[in-house]
């Protein structure tokens, strides 16, 4: 505890503990509004969020610690908050439980008591368990268990305060706390009190944890712990002990001493709610339960499932298309403006117009689709629906050796990769979560319609123009879960993570909680995967503007010369051969392909400015079309068929799909392996699918 | 003396060692062997040598050893026997369960088939794993009771993380649409997990 010289300003730091949907979060934002600070936990993917207030006199530090169940070392989260807990020594720890749901909620508080922290249950959701017929005697929970114990409301703001006057109580009151101790039995005891001698033994080893908690963890073989222990003096020799204690206590009891002491836990736990709990009530059909009889009815739970993520897609990407061409033009208008403030053949002002303004442009452009994807997505977490949508595809997604939740962001990538990968956050496991990362990009996105537009339009007769565009993306669905299932064979190999995963009641979402939801993914965009974006972005500036050449206002086909004589047009002129296999012979296209790596939209465009075709040459112009249809190589036979317009698509839909994508890759693998490996993997794989695809194609002799 | 066959009480004891090893390790190594009984190399050599004439294991050198059918059916009658005191001297009579580990060790060679039998009348039956019944076979709408839980150590940790241990009532509610994942009803609250996880689940049902 920092203390100033007057005494009046000092920092009490507050870690929030609590299972998932008990309310943590909420309590964590009522008590710091917008003062939050979010980033990672060192070396980890695990997000720490950082909160701060003044109240009373004193400076509070609050960390909303990851939401777990227990404190072993199974999980991440666990790991993580477990080390917080230990290591920083937070001044108090509150534990926020559900009310409604107290015996499993108290499971972790049982747990915090062994720790030995300075702790302060919160009961939270004292509504709904009142609802539900409890009668909590907060004062004999509060005698039982030896802690100060809070009644709160976090959703309606009730008993905010109160934490924090219990905290300050806590850390103002030197007297050393009266825990009760949870008996495990006379030969768990037993072999409780044989480690700790041993623990007692090694002064080394005593300080870095509570030797009781630390016996109990030795008894239940937690890795993490012997890990940590094994690099101490005298470590051995305390391992050797509890190693032996363990061993007999599973053959006298037949069974794990984990599961022996989680067992005496919950004893505890039902004896201590038996005396300070009263149930008065005749149990009313749940509303709860009422809902889950319609969404996740046998023949029901499917197509709504379905039909609201279909809604839910059109809407969010309705919703978002005019504020994105709202937000291009405000940048076109940005880059007339200060562009007119340089000459016009200035290289200063092309890399300022096209490179900077532009590539903040490319940033800014996916803030609305972000904002209000996570609008809804938060909705549909908060409300309980996410863990149920995870509950219907598990069967579907766990044949593809991934995890229920993968399969929301899967389809997200549809829409656009950056938020979908971006969605992977729920995904528990971090292996699962990297498969689906990885596969995400495969998923055909919005930027990546106007290519086969273009294609199609070109070389594939209207009535064939539906059964291409479907093909190519069910090749994009194909590989994406063949990929998946690929790395979680071989690179990503372990476990499958268990489904042993709670269905919260459900419950209607504060309007607070989703705004800063969707603020601090908005946030994380903006500051992490923005700058990245935007140096990618002045990077492609250079490539296709050096070196430096002085427009020629009056030339009308300057652009292409100008597109040709850069490195990006020497370097897709330089990479053609390599897609001779897949039957493309195009320079023009190899440009566009080296454009496509910062955007895929890129991809019409420079070949719009390469033909020169003129303003307006999108997908749809009809002279591109034809142009594209005319071209000849040297020889005069025509640069493209439609065997080779379809590799020329399914490389640009499974090559990486955007600049972007790396740089949230990045941001969200919180490494840079993975993003490397996910621009060459995509690349070989998009090669080698548009050769397979050309040249299966010729042999039954369609080209 | 008692026993179930005509050895000795000291290759009754090696011979339980080396189906305990095979148990535990996979393989019975003369070392292990050794290690286990407290003795020599040289005295296991010579011991498991005589249970070999008596065509109760096989044992060529270097190599582990291997219960005959015979030392396998014979070893598990004594580890039964062993078992069964061990069970009696500490939830029958209540001595500390390493004292009735310890005691039934050196009880087990001089007991009875008599006393044996009459000691099985009067001990609670232990389940036979055939008959048990795990949460997969729980109907939807039908509850059931936590017997002990099987998983391997992360799921299972997990699973004790939420709730789900021995004496704790369960609920089915409803399997996905799929057919997959089920839901059930625990402590008050929903929890879903697989059919796979749900069957080291082993309970038994209450209505």
């Amino acid at each position: 505890m920092g203390e100033s010289e007057n005494g009046k300003s000092r920092t009490i730091k507050i870690a929030l503990a609590g299972n998932p949907n008990a309310g943590k979060t909420t309590i964590f934002n009522n008590l710091t509004g917008m003062h939050q600070h979010v980033g990672n936990y060192p070396g980890v993917t695990v997000e720490k969020k950082e909160g701060f207030l003044h109240y009373k006199g004193y400076d509070f530090v609050i960390v909303d610690l990851p939401g777990i169940y227990g404190l072993s070392a199974h999980s991440l989260d666990e790991i993580v908050a477990r080390n917080y807990i230990v290591e920083e020594k937070p001044d108090v720890v509150i534990d926020v439980l559900d009310a409604s749901n107290l015996e499993r909620n108290f499971y972790l508080a049982v747990q915090l008591l062994e720790l030995n922290v300075p702790l302060i249950l919160a009961l939270n959701m004292a509504d709904m368990a009142k609802k539900k017929g409890m009668k909590i005697n907060k004062e004999r929970l509060s005698a039982l268990t030896g802690v100060p114990i809070v009644l709160t409301v976090a959703t309606r703001q009730v008993a905010m305060n109160d934490l924090l006057d219990a905290a300050i109580k806590l850390v103002e009151s030197k007297a050393v706390p009266m825990r009760s101790r949870i008996h495990y039995g006379r030969e768990v005891d037993r072999q409780i009190e044989i480690v700790m001698q041993f623990i007692k033994r090694a002064p080394e080893i005593a300080r870095l944890y509570p030797p009781r908690w630390l016996a109990i963890k030795l008894l239940e073989q937690d890795a993490v712990v012997i890990q940590t222990i094994s690099e101490k003096p005298q470590g051995k020799l305390l391992l050797e002990a509890a190693g032996k204690s363990s061993a007999l206590l599973k053959a006298l009891f037949k069974e794990d001493p984990e599961t022996l002491i989680a067992e005496r836990r919950y004893g505890f736990i039902s004896g201590a709610c038996d005396e300070a709990v009263t149930l008065d009530y005749e149990r009313r059909h749940d509303v709860s339960d009422m809902i889950d009889t319609i969404l996740l009815n046998r023949l029901l739970g499917l197509p709504i499932f379905l039909a609201l993520i279909w809604l839910v897609f059109r809407f969010v990407f309705w919703a978002s298309a005019p504020f994105e061409r709202g937000i291009e033009y405000l940048f076109i208008l940005l880059g007339r403006g200060v562009g007119s403030l340089f000459s016009p053949e200035s290289p200063a002002r092309s890399l300022i117009v096209e490179g900077v303004i532009g590539g903040v442009g490319s940033v800014l452009v996916f803030i609305p689709v972000i904002y209000i994807l996570f609008f809804i997505l938060s909705f549909l977490e908060d409300s309980g629906y996410l863990a149920r949508s995870a509950f219907l595809m598990d069967k579907f997604m766990h044949k593809i050796g991934l995890h229920g939740r993968s399969f929301i962001p899967m389809l997200l990538g549809f829409g656009c990769s950056l938020p979908a990968i971006m969605a992977t956050r729920s995904i528990e496991d971090e292996k699962d979560r990297l498969a689906t990362m990885l596969a995400v990009p495969f998923m055909s996105c919005g930027a990546r319609l106007p290519i086969y537009v273009l294609f199609i339009g070109a070389f594939f007769p209207e009535h064939q123009a539906g059964n291409v565009l479907f093909i190519i993306y069910l090749v994009g669905i194909a590989v994406g879960i063949a990929m998946a299932w690929f790395l979680r064979r071989f690179l990503l190999k372990g476990p499958t993570a268990p489904f042993v995963m709670e269905l919260p009641p459900y419950r209607i979402p504060t309007m607070k909680a989703m705004l800063i939801h969707v603020w601090e993914r908005g946030y994380l965009y903006l500051q992490k995967a923005g700058t990245v974006i935007l140096a990618g972005c002045v990077i492609m500036w250079f490539l296709s503007h050096l070196p430096w050449q002085s427009p020629q206002i009056e030339n009308p086909n300057w652009e292409t010369t100008r597109l040709e004589r850069s490195y990006a047009g020497k370097l897709g002129k330089a990479i053609m051969p390599v897609f001779h296999p897949a039957g493309l012979y195009d320079w023009r296209l190899g440009v566009g392909f080296v454009g496509g790596f910062f955007a895929k939209e890129i991809v019409v465009s420079t070949l719009g400015t390469l033909y020169a075709v003129g303003e307006g040459g999108g997908e749809k112009n009809p002279s591109l079309r034809s142009a594209l249809q005319n071209a000849r190589k040297a020889d005069g036979s025509p640069l493209y068929a439609p065997l080779s317009a379809l590799a020329a698509m399914i490389f640009s839909l499974l090559y990486i799909p955007c600049i972007s994508t790396v740089a949230i890759i990045r941001r969200e693998s919180n490494s840079w392996r993975w993003p490397a490996f996910a621009v060459v993997h995509t690349i070989v794989t998009a090669w080698v699918v548009a050769v397979i695809v050309f040249q299966a194609g010729r042999l039954l002799g369609l080209g | 003396m008692g026993g179930v066959g005509h050895l000795s009480s000291c290759l009754e004891d090696y011979l339980e060692t080396v189906l305990v090893l095979k148990q535990e390790k996979k393989a019975a190594r003369m070392r292990d062997i050794a290690k286990h009984m407290g003795v020599a190399m040289s005295s296991a050599h010579s011991a498991i040598k005589r249970l070999a004439e008596a065509g109760l294991v096989n044992h060529r050198r270097y190599e582990s050893i291997e219960l005959t059918e015979k030392g396998e059916n014979l070893a598990k009658k004594i580890l039964d026997r062993h078992n069964l005191l061990t069970q009696l001297l500490r939830d029958v009579i209540g001595v500390h369960a390493e004292t009735a580990e310890k005691d039934a060790c050196a009880i087990e060679h001089h007991v009875s088939q008599e006393t044996i039998r009459r000691i099985m009348e009067i001990l609670p039956p232990e389940k036979n794993p055939a008959e048990e019944k795990t949460l997969k076979n729980i109907e939807p709408g039908k509850s059931a009771r936590v017997v002990r839980v099987r998983a391997q150590s992360r799921i299972r940790k997990r699973m004790l993380d939420m709730g789900i241990s021995p004496g704790v009532v369960i609920r089915v509610k409803r399997m996905a649409p799929l057919g997959d994942p089920m839901q059930i009803s625990i402590l008050g609250y929903d929890l879903s997990l697989r059919k796979n996880e749900a069957a080291s689940i082993i309970v038994e049902p209450t209505d």
